[in-house]
């Protein structure tokens, strides 16, 4: 009990010349965590125990591509030849620019800068439905070309190329759960900036937005592994 | 108690001031920018059989610049990175495993998709 007023007194000195309301952060450190660094890190713990699970669910994934592109090399080489590696360098740039807006995002908030966080976080989101829009046109051009899998497939130039159609397959579902993630992250990113608006989070306190932020640079890390697997193999 | 308080504050002080500043993210940024551009680059660049392993250790390079200064991995204790090493290897163990069975099969036994 009589630790809690020390541990204000230093978190204060630590923090002090960043200038926020060392206040306002207390309601939000849980009783059962002795201070807000055991809370964060404990935070920090969880999230990275869901980005786990989810490196292990596209790595589901990453094992049926590695099996089929092994199984027919060339089907892969053709197919992947029909995708664009142009528009996936511009995927891949939003990607990355927005994990540096996202970062910075959070360095702002650090630093007691409110306003500037919250237009980077905006400027993140706008980055995800970039990407969004992008990867919708390039399935658009996909689906017109007769890029469907399956019974849908009617590549004329890939009608020989067996595994074409299973290198498509894969194409959807990884960049469809990937895309996915890119809405989802949107979403959480979209009640963090207005959690952030509000002024819930201080250089103390900032455990929801730094845990947004790692989803944040997962998304952009599986992107990472995506790009060249699928676009750059011819 | 409270000296304990003193030392935890000390030590974790420097992780929540900017994890190295923005210096350190400007200069990540430029190492992603710089290895897309290298990747898509020698995509063009008739490599054979190297072409993969290359674009591989690139986007290896490119996560672990992601890792550890975007999602601070450089910063944080042990026990996040353990986590994150176990879910890569997991992974790695479960191509390693598929290709284990599938490719020392009785060849008739290999299924065959279009």
């Amino acid at each position: 009990m009589s630790a809690e007023p020390a541990t204000v007194t230093n978190e204060s000195k630590a923090h002090g010349e960043h200038g926020e309301h060392a206040g306002g952060a207390e309601r939000f450190l849980q009783h059962h965590f002795q201070d807000h660094d055991v809370q964060a890190q404990a935070a920090r713990l969880g999230m990275w125990l869901f980005l786990a699970t989810e490196i292990l669910l596209f790595g589901g994934l990453f094992v049926g591509y590695a099996l089929f592109r092994a199984t027919y090399p060339e089907g892969f080489h053709a197919a992947s030849h029909h995708l664009s590696a142009e528009f996936g360098l511009v995927d891949t740039f939003i990607l990355i620019t927005s994990s540096m807006t996202m970062a910075m995002a959070i360095y702002a908030v650090q630093k007691g800068k409110k306003n500037q966080a919250v237009v980077l976080l905006l400027i993140t989101i706008a980055f995800g439905f970039g990407f969004l829009l992008v990867h919708g046109y390039e399935y658009y051009e996909d689906i017109m070309a007769g890029a469907l899998p399956g019974k849908y497939f009617h590549v004329p130039e890939l009608a020989d190329k067996h595994g074409a159609s299973m290198f498509f397959t894969l194409y959807f579902l990884m960049t469809g759960l990937h895309s996915l993630h890119v809405l989802i992250g949107a979403g959480v990113l979209a009640v963090l900036t207005y959690y952030t608006w509000r002024g819930d989070y201080t250089a103390e306190y900032l455990n929801p937005l730094e845990n947004g932020g790692l989803y944040w640079h997962l998304i952009d890390l599986i992107w990472i592994f995506l790009y060249p697997l699928l676009y750059l193999i011819a | 108690m409270a000296d304990h308080a003193v030392t935890s504050h000390g030590k974790d002080a420097h992780a929540h001031d900017g994890h190295g500043g923005a210096g350190r993210y400007w200069a990540s940024f430029g190492a992603l920018f710089f290895f897309t551009v290298l990747t898509y680059g020698l995509h063009h660049v008739d490599m054979g059989a190297l072409a993969f392993p290359v674009a591989m250790v690139i986007a290896s390079a490119k996560a672990m610049v992601v890792i550890l200064f975007f999602m601070h991995l450089w910063d944080h204790p042990g026990l996040n990175r353990l986590i994150l090493g176990v879910a890569i290897m997991f992974v790695l163990l479960a191509i390693a495993m598929v290709f284990a069975d599938t490719f020392t099969r009785f060849p008739l036994a290999v299924p065959h998709f279009g």
